[in-house]
């Protein structure tokens, strides 16, 4: 009973967050709009570590890559589910090494993205993206993360989330019962991926810019770290999105560095309460 | 003109990859916190490079003490935890963005040199020919090493004290990297984040040297080798 009323009221908070923000001035929205937008990225993470069973530390990858896609040329963001095969072929490592080989790759991609000039703009100083509306982009992270919840809350029940799932237990046993796991496995990345993608094009219309710092390490942990304090479902990601989020506004005058030290604790934690975000299972 | 400066990162690296190849293979840890150290030594180089190494050390001990009842994926993750606290508190401390680093110049066979990258030269050289004589001399340390390798186990069941092989290990790899980046930073322009760069070549030997199996610690050399020279043609 005490279980109900406590997901009843964080499902209430969470409907509060996403709806009273619309309502303040131009500066809280623009923070409730990026911790939107990098709640969806969190819901995308989290499809592929909880229907999936792999946990990325570098889908700063597919929300950068196709980002940065958008700000050279808009009409290259259908290459965008393709980043899913910049992650993907890292899965041969297995599933303990694959958190920490997406991580070393995001910061490959960090350095590189530095590199990107393009007639003469890009480089530090990244690139000027197309933008809308504040209040348009709103509506539309709102719309869209109810969306992709919705779709993958759909897919886990149905046929093909089922095998998704059964790929995740034990490959061998989903082989032996005719399930191509290779198939499965490119189907969650790159819908994971996909999803990422949507979120770092809405993430660079916000700002009107992008630049290196999106494949930092400040993206590449942030599913992870919203995930942890979301307690892991899928709908309360928003409030480890908007938790980490707060504070780094709150109390980024005083302690600049203050998200990274957030970050460095919950990892640590992490590995002590032995157990990976929202999972029980040990990788 | 190839002068001798060229070839320093080839023998620094390949040291850097052993490391993490040794941390990884009898240690069963993914150091992710070496670039951190790696960085931390650059700064300490500020006050003085001999101190670079106690710091090292310590850390390493830090990290042997947190996470010693720790399987793979967890004492990696927490080795990324240290990391970034490492990196944070360097950025606290040192409020500027980039730091230059002071060097010294020296002549030697009529080549110009930055001493302190010469000294990390014949650092990572000492360390790995010392380890060459580790690995061809049959000493019982080796077989004690290949054991802890093959099976962690077994290696129990034979009586070897794994904990004091972990430990000696993380603290040598860590004091090294420290020394390292205390030396080959030098002359450069730094910042907190500058380690991770050197990390992920070096990762990328060692992950390439692991394939090798029996074979990898012998390998790195020349796979350091074709990577230096990949990075000259690009």
């Amino acid at each position: 009973m005490v279980v109900k009323l406590a997901n009843i009221g964080i499902f209430v908070l969470v409907l509060l967050l996403l709806i009273f923000p619309a309502f303040l001035d131009f500066y809280i929205k623009l923070l409730a709009s990026s911790a939107l937008v990098l709640a969806i990225l969190t819901l995308s993470w989290l499809y592929l570590e909880k229907d999936l069973g792999w946990i990325s530390l570098g889908h700063s990858i597919p929300f950068g890559v196709s980002a940065y896609l958008f700000a050279i040329n808009p009409y290259l963001l259908f290459l965008s589910p393709l980043t899913a095969f910049l992650l993907f072929p890292l899965s041969i490592l297995g599933k303990s090494f694959f958190p920490f080989a997406s991580f070393f790759l995001s910061v490959f991609f960090w350095y590189l993205a530095h590199h990107i000039v393009i007639e003469g703009k890009g480089g530090e100083e990244g690139f000027k993206v197309y933008s809308l509306d504040l209040d348009l982009i709103y509506f539309f992270s709102i719309a869209f993360f109810s969306l992709s919840y919705l779709i993958i809350w759909k897919i886990s029940k149905t046929y093909l989330g089922l095998k998704v799932k059964a790929v995740r237990d034990d490959e061998i046993a989903a082989k032996a019962i005719g399930i191509n796991p290779t198939i499965i496995k490119i189907f969650g990345f790159t819908f994971s991926c996909s999803l990422a993608s949507i979120a770092g094009v809405l993430y660079a219309m916000i700002f009107g810019h992008i630049s290196p710092d999106i494949f930092s390490p400040f993206f590449s942990l942030f599913p992870f770290i919203a995930a942890t304090i979301g307690g892991g479902k899928l709908w309360s990601c928003i409030l480890g999105s908007y938790t980490v989020i707060t504070l780094s506004w709150f109390l980024s005058p005083y302690i600049p560095e203050f998200h990274y030290i957030v970050y460095a604790i919950i990892i640590i934690i992490v590995s002590y309460i032995q157990r990976y975000a929202r999972s029980n299972r040990s990788i | 003109m190839i002068t001798l400066t060229y070839f320093f990162p080839l023998f620094i690296y390949a040291s850097l990859a052993l490391c993490i190849l040794i941390s990884y293979r009898a240690a069963k840890i993914i150091n992710l916190s070496l670039g951190s150290i790696f960085t931390l030594g650059g700064y300490l180089s500020i006050f003085s490079p001999l101190i670079s190494p106690i710091f090292g050390a310590l850390i390493g001990f830090l990290l042997h003490v947190c996470t010693k009842k720790m399987d793979l994926a967890k004492a990696s993750l927490f080795s990324l935890g240290l990391a970034i606290i490492i990196e944070e508190v360097l950025r606290i401390i040192f409020r500027v963005e980039y730091t230059l680093l002071k060097s010294e110049i020296i002549v030697l066979f009529n080549f110009k040199l930055i001493l302190e990258h010469f000294i990390a030269f014949l650092v990572s050289m000492i360390f790995l020919v010392l380890f060459l004589i580790f690995g061809l001399i049959n000493s019982l340390s080796r077989i004690k090493l290949k054991i802890i390798e093959e099976d962690l186990e077994n290696a129990v069941i034979y009586g070897i004290n794994i904990e004091k092989v972990r430990v000696i290990i993380l603290v040598i790899s860590s004091a090294l990297f420290c020394s390292l980046g205390s030396l080959y930073l030098a002359g450069r322009i730094i910042n907190p984040t500058i380690g991770w760069i050197y990390l992920i070549f070096s990762f990328l030997i060692a992950t390439i040297a692991n394939a090798f199996k029996e074979k990898a610690y012998i390998s790195i050399l020349p796979i350091s080798f074709l990577v230096w020279l990949l990075s000259l043609l690009i």
